[in-house]
């Protein structure tokens, strides 16, 4: 008799069980059994001579070790088990544990895979299509999981891989069933089997119990397992959103910077832009200041994808960013003093004065067209001939062009002929309000007896929308005589009312009032 | 092919043999037998004993009785039978041919 304490006492029991099922084939295993429990007591009767009086999982421990684990045992039956031919088939037969080392839930699919010798994948496919039909492949699962034993000592999980099952081992198993069960019939006692279904009882509420445990083990897994795809799901979102845009922002981004000013007249609402600023400098800051966000969705989704992804050095993440806030700012920046840019008008204005003798002299007229330009606005994708439209000069030199133009006739109250050309432009202060405006480059001659403008102006490409535009005040003696082309006259007909038919090549007009000529020549 | 495998199976291969010779003189129990076996270094752990005397039980080569002991719980003693010493004799011979054989063959 001794004191035993109860994790060295479930030690001892496991290890006694495991010598007993690696056994299973040899007759007379109750008596080896009984022999070994004796040697171990007479080996803890040593243990417990100085002064000690319980048995603790050391001493447990120290005896399996000199005992031998329960493979020990079984190699001897194949060594000398000659003499009985099914012993040796049968004593590397498998057996039926749940393999919770290639465990899914509770490693019964794994277990009944060795057990059958077919890939647990077959059978874990077997059972989601049983549950998928009405739950029955659930119930079956549970049910095996509290049936099969855990396969927890090597000699188990030896048991679990052994050989495969062949005519011979299921001949004996068959045998032994019939001997085993004759020898229980001859050995009846009542005692032995009260005792059996009192056991047979304990273990089958251990068995609830470690089922209730792992149940709610396998609970979690599965709460964490589906969050887990939850997450990947949305990591592969959050990666496909975020690499797109990024992408989109390169291209667009290198495609702007290619942009010029030839592409351009077809891109217009593009390049119209509303930046004094370099182009680039806007493009650049946009870049990073919507790049950067979904470079960070980016780097969260491959996070959430990949476990192990290693984490941004918090000292980058700060620099994105700042440099992120930088660029919003910068943005902000620009956007206001873009708003407040247009806040001064101004005009430059050239003016010339010319004695003319209305009623015998004849002033000659010329509106001037640029081919090269009409072709460009024909081109145009907008159309809009006053909008500044991008093009070359003849030095070929980026340039805007636009036919903003305002051309008012007036009387003049002296005998002189009047021209004043205002050039206007807007900005954020009246120096570059004015500045912008000097810019503005418009052709016209005032010489002798002739008048030549454009019907166009030009302005440097880096000054986009800035209001330029050109306004002729032409101020006549009453009853001037003015010969004008075909040409200028449909061009000045926008301005004038031109009273008469013009359809014939070149007319005499008159000055009659305020914006109004009447043909003398016409029919 | 593992080494300790094979030492250990040829070591196994005369146990049997041994047991038998060990109880020849006397009348032993288990952990009696163990002593012997375990200074010889035949058996590096004990378990592997006690199906081997249970085979030899069975094969009628052992008998057993039980005797109490002080302190303890009653003893297996084992003893030869007739056909024990017998398949003894026919043991030892086969051991010493084999043995012979062995030198023989080894020493050349």
């Amino acid at each position: 008799m001794f004191y035993i304490d109860e994790d060295a006492y479930q030690q001892l029991k496991n290890y006694l069980g495991a010598i007993e099922r690696s056994l299973s084939s040899s007759e007379g295993k109750e008596e080896i059994i009984a022999d070994i429990e004796s040697r171990i007591a007479e080996l803890f009767n040593e243990k417990l001579k100085d002064n000690k009086q319980v048995i603790n999982q050391q001493d447990v421990l120290s005896v399996i070790q000199v005992m031998g684990e329960p493979e020990d045992y079984r190699v001897d039956e194949e060594v000398f088990g000659g003499d009985e031919k099914q012993s040796k088939s049968n004593a590397s037969s498998r057996k039926l544990y749940r393999d919770t080392d290639n465990k899914m839930l509770a490693g019964v699919s794994a277990g009944l895979g060795h057990y059958l010798g077919i890939n647990k994948n077959w059978i874990r496919l077997l059972f989601l299509a049983l549950s998928g039909s009405g739950g029955f492949g659930l119930l079956l699962y549970a049910i095996l999981w509290i049936g099969m034993p855990e396969a927890k000592t090597t000699a188990q999980k030896l048991e679990m891989k052994g050989e495969p099952i062949n005519l011979d081992t299921i001949e004996k198993k068959v045998k032994e069933g019939y001997q085993s069960v004759k020898k229980n019939v001859e050995e009846v006692d009542l005692n032995e089997v009260g005792q059996k279904i009192k056991n047979e009882g304990k273990s089958l509420g251990d068995a609830l119990s470690t089922f209730i445990t792992e149940f709610f083990g396998v609970i979690t897994t599965i709460v964490k397992g589906f969050f887990q795809i939850l997450g990947k799901l949305i990591g592969l979102v959050l990666i496909t959103v975020g690499s797109g845009v990024l992408i989109a922002l390169l291209i667009v981004f290198l495609f702007m910077g290619m942009i010029d000013v030839h592409l351009a007249k077809d891109w217009g609402f593009i390049y119209q832009g509303f930046s004094d600023y370099p182009e680039w400098l806007m493009h650049l800051l946009l870049f990073i200041a919507v790049g950067i966000p979904f470079f960070s969705l980016l780097l969260v989704g491959l996070q959430m994808v990949f476990n192990q992804m290693s984490k941004l050095h918090t000292g980058v993440k700060v620099g994105l960013f700042a440099l992120w806030l930088l660029s919003v700012v910068g943005l902000i920046g620009l956007g206001v003093t873009q708003l407040n840019s247009d806040v001064v008008g101004t005009q430059h204005l050239e003016e010339k004065n010319m004695l003319f003798e209305a009623t015998t002299d004849t002033l000659t007229l010329d509106f001037k067209r640029d081919s090269k330009l009409d072709m460009l606005w024909e081109d145009a994708y907008w159309q809009d001939q006053r909008t500044l439209t991008p093009g070359y000069d003849e030095q070929g030199n980026e340039i805007l062009a636009s036919k903003k133009i305002n051309l008012s006739l007036g009387l003049s109250d002296t005998d002189q002929i009047q021209v004043a050309v205002a050039k206007k432009a807007r900005g954020l202060r009246y120096n570059s309000a004015l500045d912008r405006a000097k810019a503005v480059d418009y052709e016209w001659s005032l010489n002798q007896d002739s008048l030549v403008l454009s019907d166009y102006f030009t302005t440097p490409s880096r000054w986009k929308n800035k209001g330029q535009s050109v306004k002729i005040g032409l101020e006549l003696p009453k009853g001037t005589l003015v010969k004008m082309s075909e040409r200028s006259a449909e061009g000045l007909e926008h301005f004038w009312q031109l009273n008469g038919d013009r359809r014939k090549n070149t007319h005499l007009w008159v000055v009659e009032d305020q914006d109004q000529l009447r043909c003398l020549d016409c029919e | 092919m593992n080494i300790e495998n094979t030492k250990a199976q040829m070591r196994k291969g005369v146990l049997e043999y041994c047991i038998l010779s060990v109880l020849n003189n006397k009348d032993l129990y288990a952990s009696e037998i163990l002593e012997h076996l375990k200074q010889a270094k035949l058996l590096v752990v004990e378990g592997t004993l006690y199906p081997l005397l249970t085979r030899l039980k069975n094969a009628e080569l052992l008998q057993y009785r039980w005797e109490e002991s002080t302190g303890g719980p009653p003893r297996k003693y084992y003893t030869l039978t007739d056909l024990g010493k017998k398949f003894l004799a026919e043991l030892d011979q086969t051991w010493n041919e084999l043995n012979q054989a062995v030198q023989q063959v080894t020493q050349q």
